[in-house]
């Protein structure tokens, strides 16, 4: 009875709610939905703080646009359905850019929320040269 | 008794000219509305700079100055100085940043015989330093940042440029002609409304050849800064910032020693303030400040003064490659 009830609340995550999914650390979207993941981010206050943030968000696989609100300090960042994220590779970012990571909510949205472009969604640039200093040129300019 | 009037003369009408730029300068940007973030123009040590970050500063450096109450009839010196500042995120505690310049310098000098045109213009010295963030404190509100440095100064500016009738003045020249050792602190803090930032550093300049010894700099610089636009932030997205910067300068000189002498006419204490905008996007920023001395206790006679200084900058973030290795299970991201 106890082996069971120990196996029931290991598998508990794995057969939670849709809803309740938005607050495990990682999500794999379906195909028919997209990915929203909101950043904390602790120490940004001007656009200049974002920079660093930004050129390291373009290396996360998946990412079909993103947004920063500077009054909230937040980083919303859309992954393309079928892509794999989860809360540390988010994390890490933060870290990498020198900042301290606050909580990372990651969601599924519907695809067409995300074909919505209002101002202030940034796309990330092509960077898919063969040399290493055009995609340098590609990431800074 | 005429000079000793035309000296008072002299005196207010400099301080009424003081004044007034001050006062133009507070004019300016003080009755704007406050909130905050750039980065400060007058001292390069407490900029920013996050891990595989550079930060290409290039700046216009035009000061004037003049001793309208010398005893031959006047000097007027203008100074352009052009500094390049790169400063590279080595890892978020370490930071290294160079610092190099060109300047031109000319002197207008009034002589019994007539009034004498002097000239140099070459690289300025060339500052290295590390700086180290002994204190790093991020709260979803605000951060506080304490980082001492450890530096120096290349011999890469001319000190000793002389023409027929000797060594140029000292106003001419671009550098100390030794390596220089620099030591200094410096914090910031940053909110959502404003944001301050300061250092205090000492410069050693032991004697060049030819003996010369450009005496020590100790100086304590203080800025802060205040968004005027957008007066609200909105959170749909980012916008671009005009910040209002309030910036001070406190620099003592020690007096030079030229062939064993010490140089009576060098050194002393200066205080100055500045005033002026940056405009910052996610990219890039420029900015422009107009400084005016507050107070200036030049030793010497012949001591020229500042009367006014401008500086303009342009700045561009660029990512570097990250030389770290990879974590595999975290999908860091790198070039």
């Amino acid at each position: 009875m106890k082996k069971a009830l120990f196996l029931l609340v290991l598998l508990l995550p794995r057969v939670q709610s849709p809803s309740f999914a938005a607050q495990v650390p990682s999500i794999t979207s379906t195909t028919k939905k997209a990915i929203r993941a909101t950043l904390k981010v602790r120490g940004v206050f001007s656009p200049r703080g974002f920079f660093n943030i930004e050129v390291r968000l373009y290396h996360l696989q998946g990412l079909k646009r993103y947004r920063f609100d500077l009054k909230d300090s937040l980083a919303i960042l859309d992954f393309k359905p079928g892509v794999s994220i989860s809360s540390s590779s988010l994390r890490n970012v933060m870290v990498m850019a020198g900042y301290q990571p606050g909580p990372v909510k990651i969601e599924e949205i519907p695809v067409s929320q995300m074909n919505d472009r209002g101002r202030g969604w940034l796309a990330p640039p092509k960077i898919d040269s063969h040399w290493a200093f055009i995609r340098w040129l590609e990431l800074n300019f | 008794m005429q000079f000793v009037c035309n000296r008072r003369h002299h005196k207010k009408d400099k301080k009424k000219r003081s004044s007034c730029l001050l006062l133009l300068t507070i004019l300016l940007t003080g009755p704007l509305n406050s909130r905050l973030q750039a980065a400060p123009a007058t001292f390069i040590t407490a900029l920013p700079v996050s891990q595989d970050q550079l930060l290409a500063r290039f700046s216009f450096n035009p000061t004037l100055s003049s001793n309208p109450s010398a005893p031959s009839g006047g000097t007027q010196v203008n100074n352009y100085q052009f500094p390049e500042t790169f400063l590279y995120g080595l890892t978020d505690k370490i930071a290294l940043a160079v610092d190099a310049r060109q300047g031109f310098s000319s002197m207008q000098e009034g002589l019994p015989q007539g009034s004498q045109s002097l000239s140099a213009a070459g690289a300025g010295d060339t500052l290295v330093f590390a700086r180290y963030t002994l204190l790093d404190i991020d709260h979803p509100g605000n951060t506080f940042r304490v980082a001492p440095l450890l530096g120096t100064y290349l011999p890469t500016g001319y000190y000793n440029q002389s023409n027929a009738s000797g060594r140029l003045p000292q106003a001419l020249q671009n550098g100390s002609g030794s390596v220089d050792s620099l030591l200094g602190l410096t914090a910031a803090f940053y909110n959502r409304r404003y944001g301050w930032s300061w250092d205090a550093t000492w410069r050693h300049n032991p004697p060049a050849p030819g003996g010369f010894d450009l005496g020590d700099e100790a100086r304590t610089d203080g800025e802060f800064e205040f968004r005027i636009f957008p007066h609200s932030l909105p959170s749909s997205y980012l916008p671009r910032e005009l910040v209002g910067v309030f910036e001070t300068n406190c620099i003592w000189n020690n007096r030079s020693v030229i062939a064993g002498n010490l140089d009576s006419a060098s050194g002393g204490f200066s205080w100055l303030f500045w005033s002026g905008f940056d405009y910052a996007t996610l990219h890039w920023e420029w900015g422009a400040e107009v400084g005016v001395p507050l107070i200036q206790n030049l030793n010497g006679p012949g001591a020229i003064n500042q009367v006014v200084s401008f500086r303009l900058f342009y700045e561009y973030y660029l990512a570097m490659p990250s030389w770290r290795k990879k974590k595999p299970h975290l999908n860091q991201p790198g070039l």
